[in-house]
């Protein structure tokens, strides 16, 4: 119950920072008649966002205390945190920058395809490896992001609308980073 | 632990798949410059311009 307490409140941090992020995102593709300072304003939440995300995972890796490591779940998930943190920063700049973000779409895409890869791992495997492990909401977070991820690629280049993908970030901001991160942060469940 | 190996194949699908669709949604970029809908250019550069007015 410990190593599991632990584990919990490790990750929690970088929880709240992507749940910051798609807030601020989803915020602003919500409203495609927005104001274009809010571009810049969006872009340095998802640049600080990203920053920090990466930034957990790397001291997560490099530090040798038990505090420190993820435990197991640090083993399956820094590859998925880099990722998604590098994503975030690299959206944060172009937007902050005012450069166009189609050439991002693809590169969402990408992300969102590797994410199944994830989801059909935790399905399949973990309870394999790590015996006694419930990966189920893992794996239902990591199947919401292949979906969130296609919408959004597809949305930035422009065959699904922005609405529909500012809400979709928004549902995806609560159900894959903030209750998870409540839940592990208050250790009612062991996600 | 040949569940295992099986597991790993449908993973390297999944990701090649992800890529061929990367592919053609780059494309359709590349094709069309306008379909953007996502960023509508108010970055720091015309920022400071405009406040250099």
């Amino acid at each position: 119950m410990v190593a599991e307490l632990m584990i919990g409140n490790a990750i929690v941090p970088f929880l709240f920072a992507g749940a910051f992020v798609l807030m601020a995102l989803g915020a602003y593709h919500m409203n495609p008649s927005r104001n274009k300072i809010s571009g810049v304003a969006t872009g340095i939440v998802a640049t600080v966002g990203g920053i920090f995300m990466i930034m957990n995972v790397i001291m997560f890796q490099s530090s040798s205390s038990p505090m420190g490591t993820m435990g197991p779940i640090s083993n399956y998930m820094a590859g998925l945190g880099i990722l998604y943190g590098l994503f975030f920063t690299m959206i944060g700049l172009i937007l902050i920058v005012g450069a166009k973000l189609n050439v991002m779409a693809p590169i969402a895409i990408v992300v969102g395809w590797i994410t199944l890869a994830y989801a059909v791992f935790f399905n399949m495997a973990l309870g394999h490896i790590i015996p006694g492990g419930n990966w189920i909401y893992l794996a239902s977070v990591a199947y919401m992001w292949f979906i969130a991820m296609n919408i959004a690629g597809f949305s930035m280049a422009g065959k699904v609308s922005e609405r529909f993908n500012g809400g979709f970030l928004m549902w995806s901001s609560l159900y894959t980073f903030a209750i998870p991160g409540i839940l592990m942060a208050l250790a009612i469940g062991h996600v | 632990m040949s569940s295992m190996g099986t597991l790993m194949g449908i993973e390297v699908i999944i990701v090649i798949i992800g890529y061929i669709v990367a592919y053609y949604v780059y494309t359709a970029v590349l094709a069309n410059e306008d379909i953007d809908a996502s960023s509508d250019g108010a970055g720091i550069a015309r920022l400071f311009k405009e406040q250099l007015k």
